[in-house]
């Protein structure tokens, strides 16, 4: 089993992992492997919750939005956990973000065999019910290069 | 700095000759003026909008604002609602308490630097608290739809009940975690706490006949026993000048809220199954309240057990709405 999971928070440029969850589902190249090989998950900021959620799956993809200085839009990817170890760039609440929640599941060997996480550059100060107008723009070409990241796991399985 | 406390802030102390002359607990994040955000709106948008005060600790502000507005439109929504705003409570508690206790506290008493590193010495005991953590967090969802910053509860009851399918499924989840929160007691009462005796006034409300969440009097372990209607008469906030968040005082004097001050003064409604585990456990209640008495305030602690909680939620709490870049910290505001 392949979960694709998407992190985020209802409002601005911060859903936009919850939103790629929301285009991945409409995907039809994914379709087919809906409820048998993939599960996609969008989570409202799930602390240290994030980790009851890769139970059943032995390979997990995250994405959630980050804050680098790297350009609007531009989509990060880390091969596996330690590699975030040292990376500041995800968004917290209450000082527990994503690198706290990866990085408590690795002693509680709570984490899936294989991980990729993808990071999506977003602009921290952008408020309101929709992405900004940039990022916005940008959606369509993230889902494609996420749909080619997962294809070939599906296909490995 | 204080690194794990719900909001930001810090502490300062000063020691001279190995006492403490002064401390300061500094909370610095802005005010958050929902006082002023509310004004003008429908009494139909409290309850949503309050709820993000707290990311961890919504329900109490929502409970607080719908039985004020049910008070003044002399609303009694029915028993089912009564009992499943208890049940949305104990959610609250079991997912604030569970966080706190195993995210926040734990890691500083033992000396590790995070959770994770507690982790590795302790990883039975912090996925159990993870376990406690997410049934409370799948009631507060239950509920209120989602577990941060629910939005099921309304003037009047909730949006929508929870299909009975779905309540007998979330029952046994409920029942297979009760083994967690009786083996975290025994292990907790079991721990090397050291003597800690100090003169705090216990506050909290108190119910007739069961333990109390929504209703009931304000009572203290110094004699009160008011009226909610009388709390603007013995309690005064004041801004103190270090800091952001509000001081309060019953009376003139500075007092203790929470789940402690609460087992103190009530622990004679816990449930018997509570009150034999406490027992098995060594845990002495020393002293009963009667309700109505006024009596000279008590030497402390009642309970012989280290203070579980140390929050500050009044006014430090933080939505969840903003997570924070760190370090450097940004303020990343979702609402």
């Amino acid at each position: 089993m392949l979960k694709v999971i998407g992190i985020g928070s209802p409002f601005g440029d911060d859903q936009v992992g919850l939103l790629l969850i929301d285009e991945l589902r409409q995907s039809e190249q994914l379709h087919s492997y809906l409820n048998s090989e993939l599960e996609l998950l969008a989570v409202d900021r799930p602390g240290a919750g994030l980790l009851s959620l890769f139970e059943g799956a032995e390979r997990v993809i995250i994405i959630d939005a980050v804050v680098s200085g790297a350009g609007l839009g531009q989509l990060h990817r880390w091969p596996d956990s330690t590699a975030l170890e040292s990376c500041g760039c995800f968004l917290l609440s209450y000082g527990f973000g994503l690198t706290q929640a990866l990085t408590l599941g690795r002693p509680l060997a709570l984490l899936p065999a294989q991980l990729l996480v993808f990071g999506v550059e977003i602009d921290p100060v952008a408020a309101g019910a929709d992405l900004s107008a940039m990022l916005g723009h940008q959606l369509p070409i993230l889902i494609d290069l996420v749909i080619e990241e997962i294809l070939p796991l599906l296909d490995s399985f | 700095m204080l690194a794990r406390v719900e909001g930001e802030g810090a502490l300062e102390i000063e020691v001279r000759d190995g006492k403490i002359e002064e401390l300061k607990l500094r909370i610095f994040e802005p005010p958050r003026l929902f006082e002023k955000f509310l004004e003008g709106r429908s009494y139909d948008e409290v309850a949503d909008i309050v709820a993000r005060i707290c990311g961890i600790c919504p329900v109490a502000y929502q409970m607080s604002a719908v039985h004020a507005i049910e008070q003044v439109f002399e609303c009694d929504p029915g028993p089912w609602v009564r009992e499943m705003r208890r049940l949305l409570y104990c959610g609250e508690w079991l997912e604030s308490y569970g966080l706190h206790v195993h995210l926040l506290a734990l890691p500083d008493y033992f000396g590790f630097s995070s959770v994770a590193e507690m982790a590795s010495k302790f990883p039975d005991e912090v996925k159990r608290g993870l376990a406690l953590q997410g049934i409370g967090n799948e009631i507060v969802r239950f509920l209120g739809g989602r577990s941060v910053h629910p939005v099921g509860v309304r003037v009047g009851g909730f949006y929508k009940a929870p299909a009975a399918a779905e309540a007998a499924v979330l029952l046994e989840k409920v029942r297979q975690q009760l083994k967690h929160a009786e083996a975290l007691l025994r292990w907790s009462a079991a721990l090397d706490l050291p003597a800690s005796r100090q003169n705090f006034v216990s506050v909290s409300t108190r119910h007739t006949d069961e333990y109390p969440m929504n209703e009931g009097h304000i009572v203290s372990d110094a004699g009160h026993d008011l009226s909610i209607d009388k709390f603007e008469a013995h309690f005064k906030e004041h801004q103190a000048p270090h800091t952001t968040a509000l001081h309060c005082h019953l009376d003139g004097r500075p007092y203790l809220v929470g789940p402690l001050a609460r087992l103190n003064l009530n622990h004679d409604l816990l449930p018997d199954a509570v009150k034999s585990l406490l027992h098995e456990c060594g845990i002495v209640m020393s002293w009963m309240l009667t309700v109505a008495s006024c009596r000279p305030p008590l030497s402390r602690p009642l309970a012989k057990i280290r203070p579980a909680s140390k929050r500050i939620c009044t006014t430090s709490c933080w939505p969840m709405g903003l997570r924070m870049m760190m370090p450097p910290c940004v303020c990343v505001p979702r609402w």
